[in-house]
């Protein structure tokens, strides 16, 4: 009895809710990806898809800014030896919103980043986020012949 | 559980589900605001008021002199700059329409190729034109000069026009110190401008003269773009209704809080919702200031247009860029944004997001003008992908795809809502051509 109670209820405040978001012209329930500031922590470390390479994100600034430049530090090991640094690898970097992923980063970031290469680590410079929400990074490493993509998350950019 | 208690339960809740459907439909939405609107929604109003203070131009040495903008202002009006002295900034840039001219496409001395953008509140841009091919106010302001459809002027008649006028170079030398010799013709012939046809006559006039000599010109020539920038620093539009209303939902000022109606409170929840207008039209101008491909399909008999892709180029190319010879901070915060531009071919077809202040007095809309209403804008976002049939320059970016389908009730208020970023209107002192200095 008490189930079917709570049933009862719970369909009586969706029917009930479902209208008063309509008439007070809200769209419910949304059909449309909802971007804002995203709230989740940024991606630390991530392996290529083949495992061969294990990327750890080095420095963050915390926050990101939002329409102003920053750096990235990474450093790149071998992914079956995770202790293993790979101070030799090449790294490339795209990156775009979570919703131009599928179209290849085809208007992303209005920024090309440079990496540099010191100490065994790499410093991206030219970061830049003019749209809050979801960021994604596409991490291509090379090294000894083999290649490998790894992707990031990072939000963007406070409230 | 008795028979009693579960009709008490339901009756409850249907009691309560009733009053949240009236609430919600009825809620005035300024009473007092923090409930309309989620967290998010609220701290995404409060990032786009108040405008704020105007950033520096640091590549201008002058862009706060007074004495500057007085000049500048006098250039601005002044026809007498143009090749054929009919047309100066203000024929496109005109302050009765909000410094724009009404037309879909712009026309000076013949028919350019692009609807004139305001310069109310221009200076708060990083990039100019709609391909950002300008990187400051004052560089942005040479090139209609020259511009064979715009004032089709030339910066040797220029120069020379200021330096033989007593009132005008007195005016300009007060700024900038002493004009370079330009009596000798020989060295400084009456006419000449770079072009990128260089058997143009002008052109072919401009490389005859010596090195130093264009450099002199050059310098006098992006001096009078640095007092015209001073001048369009100065034409940043009144607080608008908007910025009312979001000062009386920071502060609970019931008063401030009616500023706008409740369609427009309905319209900006929208605009920072669910409609995700505010992912581009983003900040306290409404505008992300980047550059995006909405995948607007080519009008009939409408010359592909490549947008930002060659404004990335002809930035570069710019010596009156940022990081150029005549900029007054070469090495400052703009020369970092030259060297991490984006490739010119991921911006094939992107256009720079325009301000939304004073977007309902400004219309036509978009970069080539095609849209005449609001409305017609709205209905284009509206469609999402399927507005984009035909023959496209580049890519549609996902990023259009994310505004939802509107009713029409929405897409009015969604107007309401832009019709209360008209700011208050400028003080006559800056609106009209003042006297000769």
């Amino acid at each position: 009895m008490r189930r079917i109670a709570y049933l009862v209820v719970a369909a009586i405040v969706a029917a009930s809710a479902g209208p008063a978001f309509a008439q007070a012209g809200m769209k419910m329930p949304m059909k449309m990806p909802m971007e804002g500031p995203a709230h989740f922590a940024a991606t630390r470390q991530a392996y290529t898809k083949n495992h061969d390479f294990l990327v750890k994100l080095v420095t963050l600034p915390q926050p990101i800014p939002y329409e102003g430049y920053f750096d990235l530090r990474f450093a790149v090991y071998d992914g079956h030896h995770p202790a293993k640094p790979l101070t030799d690898a090449d790294l490339t970097i795209l990156a775009g919103m979570r919703h131009g992923l599928k179209h290849g980063f085809a208007h992303g970031m209005q920024s090309s980043p440079k990496v540099a290469k010191s100490n065994g680590e790499f410093t991206v410079s030219g970061m830049y986020f003019h749209m809050m929400g979801p960021w994604v990074l596409k991490m291509t490493v090379s090294e000894g012949g083999k290649e490998g993509v790894a992707y990031f998350r990072l939000p963007c950019c406070g409230k | 559980m008795t028979r009693g208690y579960f009709l008490a339960v339901i009756g409850g809740v249907a009691a309560a589900g009733l009053t949240i459907a009236v609430a919600a439909a009825a809620a005035p939405p300024g009473d007092p605001g923090h409930g309309f609107y989620t967290e998010d929604q609220l701290a995404a109003i409060y990032r786009h008021a108040p405008l704020g203070k105007l950033p520096p131009g640091p590549t201008d040495g002058v862009a706060d002199n007074t004495a500057a903008a007085t000049l500048g202002q006098f250039l601005f009006f002044d026809a007498d700059l143009s090749g054929n002295g009919k047309v100066s900034c203000a024929t496109c840039h005109q302050p009765a329409h909000a410094f724009t001219d009404g037309r879909s496409i712009a026309k000076g001395i013949a028919l350019g190729t692009r609807h004139t953008p305001t310069v109310l509140n221009a200076a708060f841009n990083h990039w100019f034109f709609w391909d950002g091919r300008a990187d400051s106010l004052w560089a942005q302001a040479l090139q209609p000069l020259e511009n064979p459809r715009e004032a089709g002027g030339d910066r040797l008649h220029i120069v020379h026009l200021v330096a033989a006028d007593t009132a005008l170079a007195r005016a300009y030398q007060q700024v900038f110190g002493p004009l370079p010799p330009l009596a000798d013709r020989a060295r400084f012939p009456a006419h000449a401008r770079p072009d990128a046809d260089p058997h143009a006559p002008l052109a072919v006039a401009w490389q005859a003269m010596a090195p130093a000599d264009r450099t002199a010109v050059d310098r006098v020539y992006s001096n009078l773009g640095k007092a015209i920038e001073a001048y369009e620093r100065k034409l940043v539009g009144g607080p608008a209704p908007f910025d009312t209303y979001v000062e009386g939902l920071r502060s609970g000022d019931a008063a401030k809080q009616r500023a706008i109606s409740d369609a427009a409170k309905r319209g900006l929840r929208l605009f920072v919702g669910t409609a995700n207008c505010d992912l581009c039209h983003s900040g306290p101008t409404f505008s992300d200031g980047q550059f995006h491909n909405l995948g607007l399909p080519l009008l009939p008999g409408e010359t592909p247009d490549t947008g930002r892709a060659d404004g990335i180029r002809l930035l570069r190319a710019d010596i009156f860029n940022a990081a150029g010879p005549f900029s007054d901070d070469p090495a400052g915060p703009a020369k970092q944004r030259l060297e991490f531009l984006p490739a010119p071919a991921s911006q094939l077809g992107a256009f720079k997001t325009p301000s939304l202040r004073n977007v309902a007095v400004t219309a036509p809309y978009m970069h080539d003008g095609r849209f005449a209403t609001l409305r017609q804008v709205l209905d284009f976002y509206a469609q999402g992908a399927a507005a984009s049939h035909g023959r496209l320059v580049g890519t549609r970016e996902a990023t259009a795809n994310l505004v939802p389908h509107l009713t029409a009730s929405q897409e009015t208020d969604l107007i309401a809502f832009l019709q209360s970023l008209t700011g208050a209107p400028l003080p006559p002192a800056l609106t009209e051509p003042p006297p000769r200095p």
